[in-house]
């Protein structure tokens, strides 16, 4: 580190949080770290994996499971999974979001009565987890592609549901009397009250639903290959795994790491800052 | 660097070298384990895995009868059932298995990927097949890329029969690859009987027999048909150092197999009442099905050239080998000659087992 770098850090470390250059700098700290951590736990395991005499069937080194990663990035396998397992999280997260805006919509608008019918459905269906439903979904909609987005699905509209429902009953009661006195109506309260108090929970709902929706689509795969020989990283993890590849299954862990790195960081922080955290809503 | 990023750093050694002296510790006790006899015991274990299926019956036997526990009596046996072969190759891989028994292409992709095992005897010839529901779909050419085959795992033997199939009737090893569906058996059997999920599954005994009973299935191709020949199904499997540290657990294995398979073929009324309740089935239906052509249970292991050939030229395995090098002491009909171990003193095309268990006790 330069004495210049140090200056330049410790600076801007003084300043307040939430101001917008220190915002950047937190960020880019995190990345930092991220990486720090990452090539830290990297260069153990190379070394672990050279030197301890481990069995590469336990344990290859890190330049081997860099080898079969690139080999099937190059031959397109790994590509192709990558590709079947965003699209799918995508719908099935957006079929989530679509159910959990009616259902809290219902909410908001339908009184007591839908509310109470909402909550029960929550309180049922919330914990039980989509891998659980597996196996009837199989005999419902057979194998393959409906039946992992129907359990995606599931894993993301409860935990969003309940997140929004809770954003919805938090605004506080003087902003809708604020809100009735200046006669706004159904609609002009929808989108001037409700939906931007309600989007600090709605992108952390977001968050909890698109970890859920991964879980959800590597476990259906996993157990059941449910989405069959043209399926997602659940299904590369699991054909490594019957086929001894260890190396192709550290291959395929990292890779979903990586997406899940990515997606927070890009999407999700992104999302935050240029909303919520601009607005002054949450840090 | 900042103090956090040292923090990060030192978490990360401490984390790695707390795994690092923890590994060559478990491995050591592992070795301990066998080496020595648990420390106040003064037994050795011997630690073996079966799976569930028609095609293990002289295990379910010998466990129910306690008779390898007999014919070792130094040695503390234990027995594990597992769900499926990756799960006893990746707990022999562990250390936590000494021996199991399982279909011979798992057993090979472990032997290719470096495991350090061999088969030691066969168990059972069974019949496999491709049942499907489907009246449309009489060969493998006349499935739609929308039709889902049910079989075990990739890498299995019914999925590698499959791909003999598909060599043979389409001209391409893995032409429906792309269509499997991992399912153990009973989910299997129940996606296709029920209708919904899948138009084929590829299964073995008893579930290929329950699901031929049926109505409305048919048999799509069998696993004869597939190899184009006799193949051993499930064979035993044991890690080198048991092989070559503790022989007489092998012979006792051995043995104790071929009792058990003397007690199905001579005892058939105790067998059946015994294995009718493991696999919940009437016992003249069960009767049936151990009667079912194709259905034997030898300590010949036959085929294994052919699956080496196969797989090697579909690159299901990288390396080459040769079936000597798999085998340890195992009784092949026709492909070599038999060797010097006791088994060796039954005929090999005879139905010898029964005497096999009388010779060698």
């Amino acid at each position: 580190m330069t004495i210049k770098g140090l200056a330049v850090r410790q600076k801007p470390g003084k300043q307040r949080p939430g101001k917008p250059a220190a915002a950047n700098r937190n960020n880019l700290g995190r990345w930092r770290s991220h990486i720090l951590f990452l090539a830290a736990v990297l260069a153990v395991w190379e070394l672990t994996a050279r030197f301890s005499g481990v069995s590469p069937l336990l344990l290859p080194p890190l330049s081997r499971v860099m080898g079969s990663f690139w080999s099937d990035l190059g031959s397109g396998v790994l590509g192709q999974r990558i590709g079947f397992s965003l699209l799918i999280i995508f719908q099935g997260v957006a079929l989530g979001a679509a159910g959990a805006l009616l259902l809290s919509g219902a909410v908001w608008s339908g009184g007591r009565a839908a509310a109470r019918v909402v909550d029960s459905l929550v309180a049922f269906l919330h914990p039980l987890p989509g891998i659980a439903l597996l196996p009837l979904v199989i005999l419902w909609a057979g194998t393959g592609r409906t039946a992992v987005l129907l359990i995606i699905v599931h894993s993301v509209i409860w935990p969003l549901t309940t997140n929004l429902t809770g954003g919805i009953r938090g605004v506080p009661e003087h902003l809708y009397d604020v809100s009735r006195n200046y006669r706004l109506g159904h609609l002009q309260m929808m989108t001037h009250l409700i939906l931007p108090s309600t989007l600090p929970y709605l992108i952390a709902g977001l968050r909890i639903g698109w970890a859920r929706a991964w879980r959800a689509l590597i476990a259906a795969e996993m157990v059941f290959g449910a989405a069959g020989g043209r399926g997602g990283l659940g299904w590369y993890l699991f054909q490594q795994r019957v086929f001894m590849d260890t190396e192709g299954l550290f291959a395929g862990i990292l890779v979903i790491m990586i997406i899940g790195v990515l997606f927070e960081e890009l999407l999700f922080e992104s999302l935050e800052r240029s909303t919520v955290r601009k607005w002054g809503m949450s840090r | 660097m900042r103090l956090k990023d040292i923090t990060i750093l030192l978490a990360v050694l401490v984390l790695a070298g707390s795994c690092g002296g923890s590994e060559p510790a478990s491995e050591s006790d592992h070795q301990a384990s066998k080496e020595h006899p648990s420390p106040q015991k003064n037994q050795k274990t011997l630690v073996v895995a079966e799976q569930y299926g028609l095609a293990y019956a002289p295990l379910q036997i010998m466990r129910a009868q306690g008779l390898l526990e007999a014919e070792l009596p130094e040695y503390e046996v234990e027995w594990r059932r597992l769900g499926n072969t990756a799960a006893i190759r990746e707990a022999m891989l562990a250390g936590r298995l000494d021996a199991g028994f399982m279909g011979i292409p798992p057993f090979l992709i472990g032997y290719d990927r470096g495991m350090e095992w061999r088969i030691f005897t066969g168990l059972s010839e069974a019949p496999l097949g491709l049942v499907s529901g489907e009246e449309g779909l009489r060969s493998l050419a006349d499935f739609e890329p929308d039709d889902r085959i049910a079989l075990p795992q990739p890498g299995s033997i019914q999925h590698i029969l499959l791909s003999m199939a598909c060599e043979r009737e389409l001209g391409q090893a893995r032409a429906l690859d792309d269509r499997l569906v991992t399912m153990n058996h009973p989910d299997g059997m129940n996606a296709l009987l029920s209708g919904r999920g899948v138009s084929a599954h590829f299964t073995s005994p008893p579930y290929l027999m329950e699901e031929l009973a049926a109505k409305g299935t048919h048999l799509v191709v069998s696993g004869r048909e597939a190899m184009g020949g006799d193949f051993t199904f499930i064979v035993g499997v044991a890690t080198n150092s048991l092989l070559q540290e503790s022989p007489e657990a092998i012979g006792a294995l051995r043995r104790a197999l071929a009792q058990a398979v003397y007690l199905l073929e001579n005892e058939r009324e105790q067998v059946l009442e015994l294995l009718s309740s493991e696999y919940g089935l009437e016992q003249e239906t069960l009767s049936g099905y151990l009667d079912w052509e194709g259905m034997k249970y030898s300590q010949q292991v036959a085929g294994v050239e052919r699956f080496i050939e196969f797989m090697r030229a579909q690159d299901y395995l990288e390396s080459s080998f040769s079936v000597g090098q798999v085998l340890a002491g195992c009784v092949q009909p026709q492909e070599l000659q038999a060797n010097e171990l006791p088994e060796s003193k039954e005929l090999p095309e005879l139905q010898v087992s029964g005497q096999g268990g009388t010779d060698d006790d």
